[in-house]
């Protein structure tokens, strides 16, 4: 059967992108001082399930990049090195390094750049490094992974000891303690044992001798009572290759066995005597950690044993497989190697396993079959094998649930508070346009039932009202899964800040509040690139250099926060920063330089605003962080697009604040439905600040301005939705009109509506994609009563109004 | 009735190739995503093969094959563990651990059932 594994690939993609994006953000809270072990296990654990996918997957330059990656965090995660900001900084590269791999791959193309082998080389150099050869502490040598790939000096040796303490004064725990401390002085001593306490297994990885290591069992026991070996360590790389089928080492811990010669023949020595494919025979004993009862009794059924080992051991190989044999009759016992995977001879589940094989062997099919015929009957195995405790279950209740599982064919899964489904975007989209449908159709029900006698169709009211309630419980809950915290694009700002404040030699700090506030998926993917550029604009613009900040009595460090925040329908999310603040005089001078036409007399909400203007940029010096002037127009363009708007507040010296205030969702909209003749037209609630019956004093007209309106002291343009969108009809008395009074990036404005109609909550409709785009309208939406209203972009409004006024 | 297997990784690509590939041979697959996760669907299901991933978050690989081995069911279901690392370090924890064999990442689909059809058939 082949299977394409290209329909994995996008769960690929994603999964290295979380990874790395969890890895970085790992990295970025590692304190190089004093490194937190979990993290960095973390982070080797995210490059780890990278190269996993990545290898197996077919991406072989991510597997390379991140082999190295893993090497050195893995050293690092063994406490052999200890971390240095040097090589986080590599890390980070990496990181940076395996996301244009990443996105080149889902493109469908190679990333092909110096920077990969500058990277790897570096990473390489700083594994060598040998900073400090910190000792494992002995308490947590139980659970330490083995080194194994990681060694890179030739003359490291590791030692695996095995003896049975008890025979050698070394009974208790304690006393093992102290041996086991005494061998650490050598180098890096593990317990790599079952934790019986009949008999240890250690390894030693050190450049020691084994003269220096008797010398200190001399003390405890006679020679030969400890049983010493060298364990053959594979090359890393080996793993990262495609091609794994020579990649193995054949492990034969044997008791008694002279472990040197044996094992470099069995590690080295490809099957002596059988062909390409490989089947081959060794001797070599595994099974260390078997009992001693076992091997008894194996040898006990095994009168053909060579003499020297007790037992005999074999490994078959077969294509670079192969079975390791400790207890001869049984192919249960075989350990087998095979190209990529193997079975451990006596291990459990073999049993299992070697009643399969005794029909392969019967059958003969695929060459599996050569197994020494050995004393000892495999039906005596599958005897066992009926025995096994799987079949007779401990407990009734056990077996019950077997049955039950056995039965359903599908065991019943558990609910974990964890789990969670993958589901594509357009899913659920798909749910949140039905359930716009089903509160479209509510609102005609309703509307159709509003002309009936509530008493006479009481039971039809009631259950409208069910109706709406759930519809909208259902709402709530699609709109959820589209809802995602903020974190998502607060996560990359730790980087961004300490990669800009590095380049410009500022010092920086930044906070992160209310991560977990949530809004849109499509709004929190058009919400990084605009943050992107209000944040590393603070560091360039806002923030000055350290000795500027001491010399204005401010700590050395500045510091920039993010925070988001529920307020009302929306989510507001601000960028502060401690810096110099904006610069009133500059930004004047600048506007009366480009021709911006200011009132006499500005206030500083209308200067700070300036700095929204296209190619308005008041940095002298233009650097590559910003500071090319198409930065904040286009903010503010981006936040607008999303409904949004954006504010600006700024103290000099104190530094400066943006807020940015963005609808939850871009697919349900709170707004008030306003007529003007016969249409219908939405406003969103958040932009209406109030609305007032207006008085024929009033109105005026300003030369230049146009109508507008005066409320409190202050002239507000007034906007007739019939200039703007031409209904051709004449029109109106201003004073039967109500005045709304809206809330836009360029000040209040007032627009005229014959009638406020009903508050609700609105389905957004693209008009884009249905129509085309019309200026000065977001979108629409369908009423109860079936009609189409548009819903008004107010920031348009006033623009279009000022031009068919002007 | 088809054979059950539990496959055990945190990374799920590599779970969904294994419970596709497994599936297309007309096994039938539980997933689990890390250690924990492998124990309680084991403890409430009944499988007759069990891979396993070595590094995961809160229960690796080795912890898990060793509580699998203390319950009763699971005394002598043959455990695999998918491992990078294939050093004799790795291999020897796993044995005395009480895997019953290991397959080294990367792999490919054929080598996955090979592996499958010599243990459980």
């Amino acid at each position: 059967m082949s299977i394409d594994m290209s329909q994995f690939y996008q769960v690929f993609f994603e999964e290295a992108g979380e990874n790395l994006a969890a890895m970085e953000s790992l990295l970025l809270e590692l304190d190089v001082e004093a490194p937190d072990l979990e993290t960095l296990n973390a982070i080797f654990r995210a490059a780890h399930s990278i190269k996993g996918g990545a290898g197996t997957f077919g991406f072989s330059d991510m597997a390379e990049v991140t082999h190295v990656l893993e090497t050195l965090l893995d050293r690092l995660r063994k406490q052999e090195l200890a971390p240095t900001v040097e090589m986080v900084d590599a890390f980070l590269q990496a990181g940076d390094v395996l996301k244009s791999q990443l996105q080149a791959h889902q493109e469908g193309e190679e990333y092909e750049d110096s920077r990969v082998t500058e990277v790897c080389r570096h990473l390489e150099r700083l594994a060598r490094a040998d900073n400090a050869e910190g000792d494992v502490p002995a308490s947590s040598a139980g659970e330490t992974q083995p080194a194994g790939t990681v060694e890179a000096e030739s003359s490291v040796t590791h030692w695996r000891l095995a003896f049975e303490p008890a025979g050698i004064g070394q009974g208790t725990p304690d006393e093992r303690r102290a041996l086991f401390e005494a061998l650490g002085e050598l180098g890096r001593i593990q317990d790599i044992g079952t934790g019986e306490t009949e008999r240890c297994l250690w390894q030693l990885t050190s450049t020691a001798g084994r003269g220096a290591i008797e010398e200190i069992l001399a003390f405890v026991c006679e020679p030969g009572q400890v049983e010493i070996d060298t364990i053959e360590t594979l090359e890393a790389p080996a793993e990262t290759e495609a091609e794994t089928e020579t990649a193995y080492g054949f492990f034969t811990d044997a008791p008694g066995l002279q472990g040197d010669a044996a094992f470099g023949e069995a590690a080295s020595a490809p099957a002596p005597d059988q062909d390409e494919l490989g089947y081959g025979f060794f001797e070599g004993a595994p099974g260390t950690e078997y009992g001693a009862e076992e091997r008894t009794g194996a040898s006990d059924s095994t009168p053909d044993q060579t003499q020297a080992f007790g037992f005999q051991a074999e490994i078959l190989e077969s294509d670079g497989y192969g079975f390791f044999r400790d207890a001869p009759g049984t192919e249960a016992a075989i350990d087998q190697e095979h190209s990529g995977y193997g079975l451990f001879g006596g291990s459990p589940g073999m049993d299992r396993v070697a009643a399969v094989a005794h029909q392969e062997r019967l059958d003969d099919e695929r060459g599996y079959g050569i197994f020494n015929s050995a004393p000892g009957s495999p039906e005596s195995r599958l005897d066992d094998d009926a025995s096994a405790p799987i079949s007779t279950a401990a407990s009734p209740a056990k077996s019950a649930m077997e049955r039950e599982s056995r039965a359903g064919n599908a065991p019943k899964r558990p609910a974990t508070a964890d789990s969670s489904i993958r589901v594509s975007v357009e899913k659920v989209d798909q749910l949140i346009n039905l359930v716009g449908e089903l509160v479209i159709t509510h609102a005609m029900l309703a509307d159709s039932a509003a002309g009936l006698d509530p008493v006479v169709h009481e039971r039809i009211m009631a259950g409208l009202s069910n109706l709406e309630r759930n519809s909208r419980d259902l709402q709530e809950a699609v709109m959820s899964i589209r809802m995602m915290p903020i974190s998502f694009v607060f996560n990359r700002f730790p980087r961004v800040v300490r990669d800009t404040a590095a380049s410009l030699g500022k010092r920086v700090t930044l906070k992160l509040i209310g991560e977990d506030t949530e809004l849109d998926k499509g709004l929190i993917e058009r919400l990084a690139d605009p943050l992107n550029h209000l944040v590393r604009n603070s560091i360039d613009h806002g923030i000055e250099r350290p000795e500027a900040r001491l010399a204005a009595g401010k700590p050395e460090t500045g510091e920039i926060v993010l925070r988001a925040s529920h307020r009302g329908g929306s989510v507001v999310v601000e960028v502060s920063d401690d810096g110099a603040g904006l610069n009133r005089e500059k930004l004047l001078a600048k506007a009366a330089k480009q021709g911006i036409p200011m009132p006499d007399n500005p206030s500083d909400k209308d200067v700070w605003q300036l700095i929204f203007h296209a190619g308005f940029s008041t940095a002298e010096r233009v650097t590559d962080i910003s500071g090319r002037g198409v930065g904040m127009d286009v903010v503010r363009r981006n936040i607008e697009d999303m409904n949004g708007r954006v504010e600006v507040d700024s103290t000099a010296g104190r530094g400066t604040h943006i807020t940015i205030r963005l609808p939850l969702t871009l697919a349900i909209l709170d707004g008030l439905s306003v007529r003007m003749g016969e249409e219908m037209f939405i406003l969103p609630l958040t932009v209406i600040q109030e609305s007032i019956q207006p008085r024929a004093e009033q109105f005026k007209t300003i030369v230049g301005k146009g109508r507008v309106v005066q409320i409190n002291d202050e002239y507000l343009p007034l906007v007739s939705l019939h200039d703007v969108f031409s209904s051709g009809r004449p029109e109106p008395n201003l004073l039967d009109g109500i005045l709304v009074i809206v809330e836009t990036n360029e000040g209040r404005a007032a627009v005229l509506v014959d009638e406020l109609v009903a508050q609700h909550q609105v389905v957004i409709k693209s008009l884009e994609t249905n129509y085309r785009k019309v200026e000065g309208v977001s979108g629409a939406t369908i009423m109860g009563d079936g009609r189409v209203a548009l819903i008004l972009d107010v920031d348009a409004l006033v623009r279009l109004s000022r031009r068919a006024g002007g | 009735m088809a054979k059950t297997i539990l496959t055990v990784d945190d990374s799920a690509s590599i779970r969904q190739m294994v419970s596709f590939t497994l599936k297309e041979a007309g096994y039938a697959v539980t997933e689990a995503v890390d250690g924990q996760d492998g124990l309680d669907k084991a403890r409430s299901g009944k499988f007759d093969l069990i891979f396993t991933d070595q590094n995961m978050p809160r229960m690796d690989g080795l912890s898990l094959i060793k509580q699998l081995r203390a319950l009763p069911p699971y005394k002598s279901v043959p455990i695999l563990m998918l491992t990078t690392e294939s050093s004799d370090a790795m291999k020897s924890q796993g044995r005395a651990a009480g895997a019953t064999g290991w397959l080294v990442k990367p792999f490919d689909p054929a080598k996955l059932l090979e592996v499958v059809r010599k243990v459980i058939g």
